[in-house]
């Protein structure tokens, strides 16, 4: 029931959404009253990568729709080869997407003329890992359809 | 329970005993049938593909005891007495007539009976081997077939069976064979009487047997082969020529005789089709299975669907072609025209979804088998099989057991659907490499192959309902059915597979 459409679509934005909340309400919420961002003022370095979550937030919901409508297709019922090719590649974008909105920051402080220390770059990334593919293989973990629900990694 | 007995007699009979199993695994025959097979020949090519065909079904039968309620692959549990091949002789060479009416004794000791042999009989039919059958002279047969031993298997079981019967017309049993070969139409009328007339069968006034007949006129031919009639020196031997000729006089004689058969099928076809080669008996006496057996063996399940009475009168079906081209509706599928459509239906349903079944089984099913545990990355196997042990030696060989059953099964549909059977709602180039052959294993395109060929099984548009089905859908259904945990492992494979089929035929076809 929780792989079938459109139950499995509704479920993944739910969990992709609550991610974003532990993300940029939790983490980022405790991140601003903590981290030290130089002359740049804290509310707009924090609604700057609030953004970028956001962004790769809503990137990890297309991923994942789009993993949920293909996964359902017959043709990954016989070709498990195939079906995992196309999650793994899924999943490096996502990987690599979170690299990026890790990069963006980086440009972005260096255009400010800032810095943070390594911890809290450590806890953004992580946040963004989170946001990205961690989301990703989260609901593909568990809402992936049934033709391809062994396909996630570490699903056994 | 009522005893149910269906008795093939001779080479034709046990074809349609082959037939009557094949609809048996497709669920259509009835919750229990016993079966004996009569043939002199006991090496000939029909009664030895219908004695192995037996055995494996109840073989796997056997091996899947647990299938679920909702599964009606092999329904029908099959019955035999230990030998249930009367093969008429005890001698396995050289029978003579003569030896066997004691003719030399006759000359010396009986003159007048001597003499009255003679004018019976010709000195070939004394003289001639009679272990390949007794090609195409019934009288022999009737004179041989005249005494049964009650001592012996298969009618001492049988005999024991009825005796312990204690209500009228219980007993149901069905004699099948041809009217226009030897052992055929010598065994219906001879069998019929010892049978009905038996002391076994006597209750008080009435009797406790309810007989059937199916009588098969010809539907098949073949060309004489004079060089193997000159190398091997046969003189007497069946010809087609004589078919009609010898139909005629059998039911001439049938007529004359009140046979106490209590329901009679007649089947027949119009233009005879060539089936085989020619033999005169033996291993090499095969043919491919034909839908006039089909037909009759949809006789048989026909007579054994009729609940247990008094019978008021000798009743007669028969049926004939509407057309060319046999469809559906146009199956005789039983007496009760109220009925006739919904059986129709069911008899469709449960065809096409054996049909779908055993060829997944036997192709996907057989391959996935032979792979390594880790190579195995479908959502149904690991869902299913992952905890258990299914490639285990046990499992592996029921399984197998059935498979084999399955490509049987393919290989007499894809028989009976040759055009010239005129059969055709199934198309078999969707399944088949190459149409099937007498002595030939079965050749199965691989579905695998070519995932997304349409799986139209069947020929005519009307009976689709879905054209865009294919293969991949078919495993999607499977990922997706459920099975009962309780089963033995073999018989989750067994039942996850024919849900599949079954659901995928709903979706896929008018049924």
């Amino acid at each position: 029931m929780m792989r079938e459409p459109p139950l499995n679509y509704i479920l993944s934005i739910v969990i992709i959404a609550s991610i974003w909340m532990i993300t940029s309400l939790g983490i980022f919420s405790w991140l601003e009253e903590n981290i030290d961002v130089g002359n740049l003022p804290v509310e707009d370095f924090i609604s700057y990568i609030r953004i970028l979550i956001s962004l790769g937030g809503l990137l990890s919901i297309i991923t994942s729709i789009i993993w949920l409508y293909l996964g359902e297709k017959p043709i990954y019922a016989v070709n498990i080869p195939k079906a995992k090719k196309l999650w793994l590649a899924m999943f490096l974008a996502q990987v690599a997407e979170s690299f990026l909105l890790t990069l963006i920051l980086l440009i972005y402080l260096v255009i400010k003329g800032e810095k943070i220390n390594f911890i809290d770059h450590l806890i953004i990334y992580l946040s963004f890992a989170l946001q990205t593919f961690f989301a990703f293989w989260l609901v593909t973990f568990f809402f992936s359809p049934t033709n391809v629900k062994y396909v996630p990694l570490f699903k056994k | 329970m009522a005893m149910n007995y269906l008795i093939g007699i001779g080479g034709t009979g046990a074809r349609v005993v082959e037939a009557t199993l094949f609809l048996s695994f497709a669920g259509l025959g009835p919750d229990h049938l016993n079966i004996i097979l009569i043939d002199p020949d006991e090496a000939n090519g029909n009664l030895t593909r219908t004695k192995f065909l037996i055995q494996d079904y109840k073989t796997c039968k056997s091996n899947f005891p647990d299938l679920p309620e909702d599964n009606f692959l092999m329904k029908t549990k099959i019955s035999t007495p230990e030998n249930f091949i009367f093969s008429i002789f005890k001698e396995k060479t050289n029978v003579k007539l003569s030896d066997y009416i004691h003719y030399h004794i006759l000359e010396s000791k009986n003159k007048t009976i001597a003499d009255l042999t003679d004018i019976l009989f010709t000195e070939e039919e004394l003289n001639t081997p009679l272990n390949e059958g007794f090609r195409g002279h019934p009288s022999i047969g009737a004179v041989i077939m005249s005494e049964i031993p009650k001592s012996e298997d298969p009618w001492k079981s049988f005999f024991q069976q009825l005796k312990d019967i204690r209500t009228p017309y219980e007993a149901k049993i069905m004699l099948v064979g041809s009217l226009f070969g030897g052992t055929g139409s010598a065994g219906i009328p001879t069998l019929s009487k010892i049978l009905k007339e038996s002391e076994e069968a006597i209750l008080q006034n009435e009797n406790k047997i309810f007989l059937g007949g199916t009588f098969i006129l010809p539907y098949f031919t073949f060309e004489i082969d004079e060089e193997t009639l000159n190398q091997q020196k046969i003189k007497m031997f069946v010809t087609p020529d004589n078919f009609y000729i010898a139909t005629k006089a059998a039911l001439a004689y049938y007529d004359t005789k009140n046979l106490p058969f209590d329901e009679v099928y007649l089947i027949g076809g119009d233009s005879p089709r060539i089936t085989g080669k020619f033999s005169p008996g033996s291993k090499t006496q095969e043919n491919l299975p034909d839908f006039i057996e089909l037909i009759s063996a949809l006789a048989v399940l026909d007579f054994f669907a009729q609940q247990t009475q008094k019978p008021q009168s000798q009743k007669f079906f028969y049926a004939g072609y509407e057309s060319n081209n046999i469809n559906w509706n146009a199956i005789p599928i039983t007496r009760n025209q109220k009925e006739k459509d919904i059986k129709t239906q069911q008899f469709k349903s449960k065809l096409i979804t054996t049909t779908l079944f055993s060829y997944i089984i036997s192709t996907y099913g057989s391959n996935t088998l032979s792979k390594s545990e880790n190579e195995i990355e479908y959502t149904w196997y690991k869902d299913h099989f992952k905890k258990d042990s299914l490639k285990n030696p046990e499992n592996i060989t029921k399984i197998t057991s059935l498979i084999n059953l399955s490509k049987k099964f393919l290989w007499w549909l894809g028989s009976i659907s040759k055009s010239e059977n005129k059969f055709l709602p199934f198309d078999t180039s969707k399944f088949l490499k190459e149409e099937p052959e007498v002595n030939a294993q079965i050749s199965l395109l691989n579905p695998e192959e070519d995932p997304l060929r349409p799986t139209f099984i069947l020929r005519n548009a009307e009976d689709r309902k879905n054209e865009n089905l294919n293969f991949n859908h078919l495993i999607t259904i499977m990922n997706k059915t459920k099975i009962k945990k309780e089963l033995s492992t073999s018989t989750k494979f067994i039942d996850l597979f024919f849900k599949a089929a079954r659901d995928f035929s709903t979706k896929t076809y008018n049924i």
